[in-house]
């Protein structure tokens, strides 16, 4: 379970999180969804240890990043919204050197190598520099080093921008996959169709604050979640589900 | 359109000297004044160069009626100064130009742009061959009898000259573009060709002079080799003179030439432009690629990479690495020489004292040297929009920084030690002497390597779009740098002003052999715990 208590970061005078509070419980895709700006990126941030917070808590199984920092990172990865990776390596380097940072043994990074480089297919241009990558193909080596070492949680930002059809299906499958072992996803969207679709569970921010958040169903009712939305953001509701 | 696009090609020329390269916006006015003058500086400088191998050429050779071999000594250096200027020009904007795919998806011939591009590199040659060739013809006129048609064939020589260069540029342009898409190894290829470079421009620059003079003292017997032996070089120095023949001779080889030159490029512009030749596809192979490691060892062959995959990075903050290893083969074969200077009786006469500093001289070598090494000084900064790969990750801050320091320690202390011990075993210093100069060599490596690494995290720059604005911009490097310098120069101060008459070199080595590994550790105890805490907040 992935526990966010009261998060608050503050950018000079500016709040970009505000007394957040959310849960993931295991075996959940959870959306994370708000206008540009609305303070996702930096939850993301500040869940995997990239930005410091001000105020809160974020445990990872009861332990607290802050507290705990390698032992929560060992639990799970992280996909940023713009695949920024070594240039300077190939395709096959860094996976190696993800699987060396994470201890995954020769047998094993193999067969998962193997298994999402076909999937996602760039096998055959894992032993290019990466810096020859697409932004498509960059996006796709991110997602396989995420799943090389067999996170238990998956954080993402934006995690299908970039990706062709056939890979954003693949990405789908393979976090219900992480799910169905006992972990959870979570992950910030603009694709509400995605969203409404792929996951059990909502929560919409606006401007740093937590204005809803529930089960698909509650937080939609009858309508679709892109209006929800749209309501939500034009009203700036500040109701908690 | 031919208007249009050279208008435009301009303009991109003058934006060289009011933009920012990297942001594309325009520099403050004296930023522009500063960059313009300090271009009219080197033209200045290169210009006054022209004038004096003119002279040194024209006093001689005038005097004997060899107006027609000083043009042709002339001739070669204005061309090769017009190659040497524009050749990567050429390059990069006939070849390997930003704007190739934007203006042939336009309605315009593919003539049309070859041909605006090839005139452009055509004036380009022109600017830089008359930064010598002014000189040459401002000396001719002063100095020596003219005619009116060795006035106006000098004259009309420098287009001749101008066309030769501008066809050449394009021919090693093309020759450079195609090897570039084919190298494997670029980063080592360029650092070694860079390295050649320097040291080939420190060679002629340091012999210039004796060569330039062998060409006078031999002007007499040159000139009538060529004059016998190669009449193609003997009627293109009389085209200078006055010779009408010879001048329309030469322009027509020029002329064909360039046009010889733009036919075949014409026919293959279009082809060259579209088809990236690039580098043959490397195949993965999953059983040979897939290798297992230690998390530190992960990291420092991820720096390794880093560094041997940049060849900013490998010339910048490495290079002071590769002079110190040449340097210690250099003191090694010069060593007799070295250890006759050191006890040669002028010296002892000039400077009395130097026999008791003697055995502090190599270690203040190695120190300026050693200075140079600034891998860790940007090597914070140079992680950028990637860190968040290292801090999503389970990795200790304190393995990340023990990787940058080991990168150091394996590019900088074999040539510390190596250049050390050339240097201590040409000055004759005795073995324990040193052994501790080596140590104390060792240790301020050791201490510059925490050092770079502690002023990073203080002053770290993430936000780079360059890399090499932290590599060679950057205040830990310049601190690194020139403070290592000026401690150099500190500390030789203290010990020839105060120290000298109370304590011996050899223990003064000693004595800085402790200060620095006490600075090495302090240094670190501070990375250890206050620089955490900083690549937290990054």
């Amino acid at each position: 379970m992935i526990e966010i208590k009261n998060l608050t970061k503050v950018y000079g005078d500016k709040k970009a999180v505000d007394d957040l509070s959310l849960t993931i419980d295991a075996g959940e895709i959870y959306a994370f969804i708000g206008h540009n700006g609305a303070g996702k990126t930096t939850t993301l941030k500040s869940m995997t240890g990239i930005l410091q917070f001000d105020e809160g808590e974020i445990l990872f199984d009861g332990k607290s990043i802050k507290d705990a920092p390698l032992e929560c990172k060992r639990m799970f990865a992280y996909i940023p919204d713009n695949p920024d990776l070594y240039d300077f390596m190939t395709g096959i380097q860094y996976l190696n050197f993800i699987a060396d940072i994470f201890e995954v043994s020769q047998s094993d990074r193999q067969e998962r190598i193997h298994k999402y480089a076909s999937a996602f297919e760039i096998e055959s241009n894992l032993a290019e520099l990466i810096s020859s990558y697409s932004h498509g193909m960059k996006q796709k080596l991110a997602v396989i080093s995420a799943l090389v070492h067999k996170p238990k949680y998956m954080l993402m930002d934006e995690p299908f921008v970039g990706l062709d059809p056939k890979a954003a299906h693949i990405l789908k499958e393979y976090m219900r996959e992480v799910c169905n072992e006992g972990g959870a996803i979570f992950f910030s969207t603009h694709v509400l169709d995605v969203a409404e679709r792929l996951c059990d569970r909502v929560a919409i921010i606006k401007e740093g604050k937590l204005i809803k958040s529930g089960t698909m169903e509650e937080v939609k009712g009858d309508e679709s979640l892109e209006e929800v939305f749209l309501e939500l953001v034009d009203e700036g509701a500040d109701v908690n589900v | 359109m031919f208007k249009l696009l050279l208008k435009k090609h301009l303009m991109e020329i003058g934006s060289f000297f009011v933009k920012d390269r990297k942001t594309g916006k325009k520099q403050s006015p004296g930023k522009i004044i500063l960059f313009v003058s300090l271009w009219l500086l080197v033209a200045f400088s290169l210009f006054m160069a022209g004038m004096g191998i003119s002279s040194l050429f024209g006093k001689t050779f005038f005097m004997i009626g060899l107006d027609w071999f000083y043009f042709i000594m002339m001739g070669l250096v204005t061309m090769f100064m017009g190659l040497l200027g524009s050749v990567f020009l050429t390059f990069s904007m006939l070849y390997k130009a930003k704007d190739n795919d934007l203006l042939l998806s336009m309605p315009i011939n593919t003539n049309t742009i070859l041909a605006v591009k090839v005139f452009i590199t055509f004036l380009l040659s022109l600017v830089f061959s008359a930064i010598f060739y002014a000189p040459t013809l401002i000396y001719y006129y002063a100095k020596a009898d003219q005619t009116a048609s060795s006035v106006i064939c000098s004259l009309l020589m420098f287009f001749v000259l101008g066309l030769i260069s501008s066809a050449l540029c394009c021919v090693l342009g093309y020759l450079i573009a195609l090897i570039s898409n084919r190298l494997r190894n670029k980063t080592f290829v360029t650092v070694f060709i860079s390295l050649l470079f320097f040291f080939g421009y420190y060679y002629v620059y340091f012999r210039i002079n004796k060569y330039l003079s062998y060409i006078v003292a031999n002007g007499e017997i040159f000139a009538q080799n060529i004059k016998g032996k190669a009449k193609l070089i003997y009627w293109f120095g009389h085209a200078f003179t006055g010779d009408v023949g010879c001048l329309l001779g030469c322009a027509a080889a020029a002329t064909l030439l360039f046009a010889l030159d733009y036919f075949v490029l014409s026919r293959n512009y279009l082809k060259l432009m579209t088809t990236n030749r690039g580098e043959k596809k490397t195949e993965y192979v999953a059983e040979k690629s897939v290798k297992t490691s230690s998390m530190n060892a992960a990291l420092f062959s991820k720096e390794m990479r880093h560094f041997t995959k940049s060849v900013a990075y490998m010339l910048n903050p490495g290079l002071g690495a590769i002079l110190m290893v040449i340097g210690a083969v250099f003191v090694m074969i010069k060593a007799d020489t070295i250890s006759g200077f050191i006890t040669s009786k002028t010296l002892v006469a000039m400077l009395p004292d130097v026999t008791s500093v003697v055995s502090l001289l190599p270690l203040a070598a190695v120190f300026l040297m050693a200075s140079m090494v600034t891998i860790t000084a940007p090597s914070i900064s140079l992680e950028g929009r990637n860190i968040w790969i290292l801090k999503s990750m389970p990795i200790d801050p304190r393995a990340v920084f023990e990787s940058k320091k080991r990168l150091q320690y394996a590019v900088g202390l074999p040539g510390t030690f190596l250049l050390t011990a050339a240097l201590c075993y040409a000055f004759k210093l005795d073995i324990m002497t040193s052994a501790f100069a080596c140590l104390t060599a060792v240790a301020y490596m050791l201490f510059i390597t925490s050092f770079g690494l502690m002023l990073n995290l203080l002053m770290p720059n993430l936000e780079w779009k360059d890399e090499t604005v932290p590599i060679k911009q950057s205040l830990p490097v310049m601190i690194i740098m020139f403070g290592g310098w000026a401690v150099v120069a500190g500390l030789g101060a203290l010990y020839w002003f105060l120290l000298k008459e109370h304590i011996a070199a050899e223990t003064y080595i000693k004595l800085l052999m402790w200060f620095f590994i006490i600075a090495t550790a302090v240094t670190n105890i501070w990375i250890d715990k206050k620089g955490v805490k900083h690549w937290n907040e990054l």
